[in-house]
């Protein structure tokens, strides 16, 4: 901390199997100051934050951390040396209580026993000194997510960390933990770390950064010492764009393509375009009940596409899994066109012809180890199939048309899942309900764009737009993004404590409109998260039954926007 | 009787440890012409048990090898048996695991069962709990050898069984085969009873019948092991004549394997033999195949010591152990056969 | 398997196969560049003819016809169990009970056939019964319950060991010469078992390769949730595995039963739940679900096999052939690991 630059980073170059994660990356952070590190999924970002911790070996360049220098670090020497990093999913250890693990690997012994008493106390200062609302005596497991990542940070200053790094830090947390945590890191400033802040967003970056970098296909695409820059500038480098030193960015490997001009059709449509009235009703949905939320009234129109935005805990995802199957409802009917739906499984919901795309890509959507086209064709395997043999041949036919139509890349069959960016790993469970093969009436996504980068983001966009105007699907998405919501959305619901608080369409639909009746129907966002009888997040992994709390941060509900609405130049 | 513990004594150092006790003192009784307390040291204890003796209400039966027909056919027999001296017999569940057999013993010392006869699987294992269970003034019987505190012993000579049955097979080797040929034993070494079994069986037929070659000497104790082993043999030696197994059980799948090798069931130049006296390998000596001895213990006796010895000893009688006897059975004892068969039933 | 009775090993199995198991490569055009290829995806199949090479060399008998028949005999109940216990594996469950399983198939065969007398193919059927209904019940407690299949397969290994004394206390024996047929009979110059365990294989392998089903076991395997969510009966297809592992694991008990003609409840088939899992890890088939396929498992039990048999061959002590056991399971494993890995 005597340095006035703590953490330096000189040429880092790492590579895998042949593709350069990091090429020659430069990055310095003096203390007392907020680095935001930016670039879209693949990047290079995490691959960096690995180096710093020690996960990987570098394969050339040095980091600096307190004027020394390592040309690697193993994870032992990366704490020694100060550096603490808070991953997405957090560390800590649900079945032990706060003080434990903060001391979790450093006990203080007194004859040989853990000192309980001694541990407690210092713990006690440590979350004070995060602000934190736990006491030292609490269980992890128990605590709400914003406070376990204050627990984890605690941990990190017991081990006189220097140099902090933040990985999405927000992606769990509610409007109301962000903004405590924002001011947490504005403390942790002025005591003098030095803090490395990931994130994708940009208000995030206005708000708290001293700098900024952006990565793109692991070089440095932008950097510049004061955040001054305009939103405009920030997104363009991290998709490459305007004068990026772009170099050989797009061909390299199954990596994050870059925004390629063929996909780019349709890319944003207007708010303005016309289906005011929506000729037959696809989806109608009366009285919806189920724990956590309703009664709900929803109609979808034939080749609309409507949102539904609200914060985390305001029952958008419950909504959706309930008009899937996934949950079941404690009231209300549903019809598609003019049949009535009982949906008791997802199998059910599909047989009527509604399919979801969920939020979770990872843990509900994806087959990491299956081929591109087992992963897509799941669903259809056995309607292709002819006398229970699979019909192969048609199978190659119909993953061909749908790796075409939605842009894969790489459009390999056989390339297990894992390999795919996240854009085009989202494309691929898209593609499971509208290929040739199979198509729906309903199509319910939940977060479509989670986790894909800006690119990819725009033609999964055009996807979903195309499968709306030809095949007049009926599309009904939900995000806690107002930018996707207004890039996507003819029509949008504003959804509050499970219940539908307002609609917004044509010229109203605009980002800052959509924040401010947030804030008008919820003017405690923080008790609204808590609320819902079922402390659940809304995507545990199996049956709704299961009562583990918040075991895993919940991508599902994720970037609450900041409290207050800002930018309102916002969309590209 | 005295025959036993010295023909016994070179078997396992273990059994040698635990033996050597009781087989001096028991020399050295027989030699003074005194046919009184044969356990010497041991049977002193037997003492503290106090009763009277028609107070016998309750036997615990601790057989650990509850995966061998022959514990179902012992638990039946030594039942029936207690029951017609109005007692009840209680069984341990030990299902061939040294651990839960201790677990199960001390439960049953805790409990006060008033006499625990036990096989013990690991003896020196078992020397405190049959401590314990003389010291809470209860019965104890070693069943299948002794122990250095122990109120009685049930024994057999499990190396005899084997020499029976290794000098049957070297006699028939001599009187068929001229004395030579080739054998394969199919033996065990994992428990004391194994080891002892197997050591009395080729003992015997090396030193009876020198000319023959042991092409195998190969661990199996259940039929599917015999027939995998057998036919690996066979594949190497397909004229192999003799197969003799420390079970019954490994014995038939030799058995089985010589008969899929293309060998006629009664083939004049085969023997096999095995030790239990099993039902299979029972039956296949009385239909006249090649399975043509068995070292066989009578359940009936085990379970006849089962029920007497715990009872001699609660009556104070002088000489409470009983040794049950091994007997050889071929074609020719076709009544024996019977009667075995009929108490396996 | 089907080579065991012609001539050198396992080779020939390897075109007749590999297109229909690798399941990435379903293409027919695949099996042209077997040889080299294969060795390369495949680093246990060159363990596996390696230890051939090393047994023929040594004990001079190892090719031998009557050997390699009796190798294929021994491993055909254990391809019969591995087959579909690899497929729940895959699905991401697990059945430990198949000993047991074994034991009371055999059981409910031979006293169906011995003591009532009844008709061979009486006796198969209600060992198949006695089978499905031990699957069926992990099936529903696992699947349907969602209880945890290590523990509930655990106690049925000791329950359904249980129920086998207490139903058939002493051994059975003299099953009559019609029910030998199953274990003793050759069809074409073929052991009935190995034709059986053949027929096993492929279906085995059909199953996962061309039917939906099959695709649908990998998914559940890969992701449970993602299958629930993608309208596949996350229930009913590992369900179905249980029951046929059960019907597998009562047919191997009731061609055990044939071949040695007596069936004791106590010691048949204890520890061979641990052979087949063994023999499917070997394979390469993951124990967290989701990868695997029926040629790898091929391998894994003949590897078992072989092994077994060389080390008998070569009249190995006791003890030592233990320590070799183990010995070249943890090096075909690790070689199988650290060798070129097949893609996943």
């Amino acid at each position: 901390m005597t340095a006035v630059t703590n953490l330096r980073i000189r040429g880092l170059t790492k590579s895998f199997g042949g593709v350069r994660a990091l090429d020659g990356v430069d990055l310095t952070v003096p203390a007392g100051q907020v680095h935001a590190l930016l670039g879209h999924n693949g990047a290079g970002k995490s691959t960096l934050i690995k180096c710093l911790g020690g996960a990987f070996p570098p394969d050339a360049g040095t980091i600096e951390v307190g004027g020394k220098a390592y040309p690697r670090l193993t994870p032992r020497e990366s704490i020694t040396a100060g550096v603490a990093i808070i991953f997405q999913t957090l560390s800590v250890v649900d079945s032990l209580t706060v003080a434990e693990n903060i001391f979790l690997g450093q006990e203080w012994t007194r004859y040989g026993r853990i000192d309980r008493r001694a541990q407690e106390e210092v713990a006690d200062v440590l979350l004070r000194r995060v602000a934190a609302s736990c006491s030292p005596r609490d269980r992890v497991g128990e605590l709400p997510m914003g406070q376990r990542q204050l627990v984890e940070i605690a941990k990190a200053l017991s081990r006189s960390a220097s140099v902090l790094v933040l990985d999405e830090p927000t992606a769990a947390l509610s409007g109301a933990e962000s903004d405590a945590l924002a001011e947490r890191v504005e403390d942790l400033r002025t005591q003098g770390l030095a803090m490395v802040y990931v994130t994708h967003l940009l208000a995030e970056v206005e708000r708290l950064a001293d700098a900024v970098t952006v990565l793109r296909d692991g070089r440095v695409s932008h950097r510049s010492e004061v955040a001054g820059q305009t939103r405009g500038e920030l997104i363009d480098a991290i998709a490459g764009r305007a004068h990026a030193p772009q170099g050989l960015a797009s061909g390299v490997g199954p990596g994050p393509a870059s925004v390629p001009s063929q996909a780019a059709r349709p890319a944003i449509r207007t708010a303005a375009s016309p289906r005011r009235s929506p000729p037959t009703a696809r989806l109608t949905v009366d009285g919806l009940r189920g724990p956590g939320f309703g009664p709900v009234d929803v109609r979808v129109g034939a080749g609309e596409i409507v949102g539904l935005y609200g914060l985390i805990g305001s029952g958008r995802t419950r909504l959706l899994e309930t008009l899937f199957g996934r949950r079941r409802a404690s009231g209300g009917t549903v019809r598609v066109g003019e049949r009535a739906v009982v949906a008791a499984r997802p199998a059910d919901a599909l047989a009527a012809g509604i399919a979801l795309v969920p939020a979770d890509r990872r843990r509900q959507g994806l087959f990491p180890s299956l081929s591109a086209q087992d992963n897509t064709l799941l669903p259809t395997v056995r309607s292709l199939a002819r006398h229970g043999v699979r019909a192969l041949g048609a199978e190659r036919r119909v993953f061909g048309a749908l790796s075409a139509a939605v842009g894969l890349r790489p459009a390999r069959p056989r390339l297990p899942a894992a390999a795919f960016s996240g854009g085009n790993q989202q494309k691929l469970v898209l593609g499971r309900w509208i290929n040739a093969a199979r198509t729906v009436d309903v199509l319910l996504l939940d977060e479509p764009t989670q986790g894909v980068d800006v690119g990819a983001r725009q033609e999964i966009y055009g996807v979903v737009s195309s499968l709306a105007e030809q095949q007049d699907t009926a599309v009904l998405f939900a995000s806690s993004d107002p930018e996707e919501v207004v890039a996507l959305a003819h029509r949008c619901l504003i959804v509050s404590g499970g219940r539908v608080v307002g609609e917004l369409s044509g010229a109203e639909l605009t980002e800052t409109a959509l924040l401010s009746v947030v804030h008008d129907a919820t003017s405690n966002p923080a008790e609204e998260a808590a609320a819902p009888a079922s402390p659940a997040p809304p995507d545990e992994p199996t049956a709704p039954a299961s009562p583990t709390p918040l075991e895993l941060p919940t991508p599902a509900d994720a970037p609450a926007p900041p409290d207050r609405p800002a930018a309102p130049e916002g969309a590209p | 009787m005295t025959a036993s513990p010295s023909s016994a004594s070179p078997a396992s150092r273990r059994r040698f440890l635990a033996w050597s006790g009781a087989s001096v003192a028991t020399a050295a009784l027989a030699a003074a012409g005194c046919s009184a307390p044969d356990d010497g040291a041991s049977s002193a204890q037997a003492a503290p048990t106090g009763g009277a003796s028609g107070d016998l209400t309750r036997i615990g039966l601790d057989y650990p090898f509850t995966q061998l027909p022959l514990y179902s056919t012992l638990v039946k027999l030594s039942t029936a048996a207690a029951k017609r001296h109005d007692i009840s017999l209680l069984t341990t569940s030990d299902a061939g695991n040294a651990d839960t057999q201790a677990t199960n013993l001390h439960a049953w010392v805790a409990q006060k069962v008033p006499a625990i006869v036990s096989f013990p699987m690991v003896f020196e294992a078992t020397g405190s709990i049959a401590k314990a269970a003389l010291d809470a003034g209860l019965i104890w019987v070693t069943y299948g050898g002794s122990l250095e505190h122990q109120s009685a012993d049930i024994r057999f000579s499990f190396v005899e069984g084997g020499t029976l049955l290794g000098e049957a097979a070297a006699k028939w080797a001599g009187e068929r085969l001229g004395g030579k040929g080739k054998v394969a034993f199919l033996t065990d070494g994992t428990i004391q009873l194994g080891r002892e079994r197997t050591k009395g069986m080729i003992d015997a037929f090396t030193k009876n019948a020198p000319g023959v070659d042991v092409v195998a000497e190969e661990q199996a104790i259940d039929p599917d092991t015999g027939l995998s082993k057998s036919r690996a043999i066979l594949a190497k030696h397909p004229d192999l004549n003799i197969i003799l197994g420390v079970t019954d059980a490994a014995a038939y799948g030799g058995f089985k394997a010589l008969q899929q090798t293309g060998r006629a069931k009664d083939d004049a130049k085969t023997f096999v033999g095995g030790q239990d006296g099993s039902a299979p390998s029972l039956l296949a000596i009385k239909q006249g195949t090649f399975y043509r001895a068995s070292a066989a213990l009578a359940p009936k006796d085990i379970a006849a010591a089962i029920v007497d010895v715990p009872r001699a000893v609660a009556a104070g009688k002088a000489n409470p152990s009983a040794q049950v006897p091994i007997t050889l059975v071929q074609r020719a004892d076709a009544a024996r056969i019977d009667a075995l068969l009929a108490q396996n039933a | 398997m089907t080579t065991a009775t012609k001539g050198p090993a396992p080779s020939p199995a390897g075109p007749a196969t590999t297109p229909l198991t690798s399941r990435r490569l379903p293409s027919p055009g695949a099996l042209a560049g077997t040889g080299l290829t294969a060795l390369r995806r495949r680093p246990l199949l060159a363990v596996l003819l390696l230890m051939v090479l090393v047994f023929q060399l040594t004990t001079g008998s190892f090719l031998d016809t009557g050997n390699l028949r009796g190798i294929a005999t021994d491993a055909a109940t254990l391809a019969v169990v591995a087959v579909p216990l690899a497929l729940l594996v895959i699905s991401g469950y697990l059945d430990l009970s198949v000993g047991s399983t074994l034991a009371l198939g055999g059981l409910v065969a031979g006293w169906l056939a011995a003591s009532q007398q009844q008709s061979p193919v009486v006796a198969v059927l209600g060992a198949l019964a006695a089978g499905a209904a031990v699957g069926a019940v992990n099936g529903v407690l696992c699947c349907y319950l969602g209880l945890s299949a290590f523990i509930v397969t655990l106690g049925m290994l000791t329950a359904v060991r249980g129920l086998a004394q207490q139903l058939f206390p002493l051994p059975l024996s003299g099953f009559g010469s019609g029910f030998a047929w199953l274990g003793g009979s050759r069809i074409a110059g073929i052991d009935a078992p190995v034709l059986i365990a053949v027929l096993v294989l492929v279906t085995g392998a059909l199953f996962l390769a061309l039917t939906p089903a099959g695709r649908h076991v990998f998914a559940i395997g890969v992701n449970r949730e993602a299958a629930h969510l993608s309208g596949i009966d996350v229930r009913r297809t590992p369900f179905t595995l249980f029951v046929a592992t059960g019907v597998a694991a009562a047919l191997a008990g009731a061609i055990k039963a044939s071949v040695l003609d007596s069936v004791v409840a106590g010691t048949s088939g204890a520890g061979f739940e641990l052979t087949v899992l063994t023999a499917v890890l070997l394979g390469g088939v993951a124990l967290t679900g989701g990868s695997g396929s029926v040629f790898g498992v091929l391998l894994g039990v003949l590897f078992l096999g072989c092994l077994q048999n060389g080390l008998t061959l070569l009249n190995v002590p006791t003890f030592w052939q233990q320590m070799a056991q183990g010995t070249a399971l943890v090096a075909g494993a690790a070689l199988a690991c650290f060798g070129p890995r097949q893609t996943r």
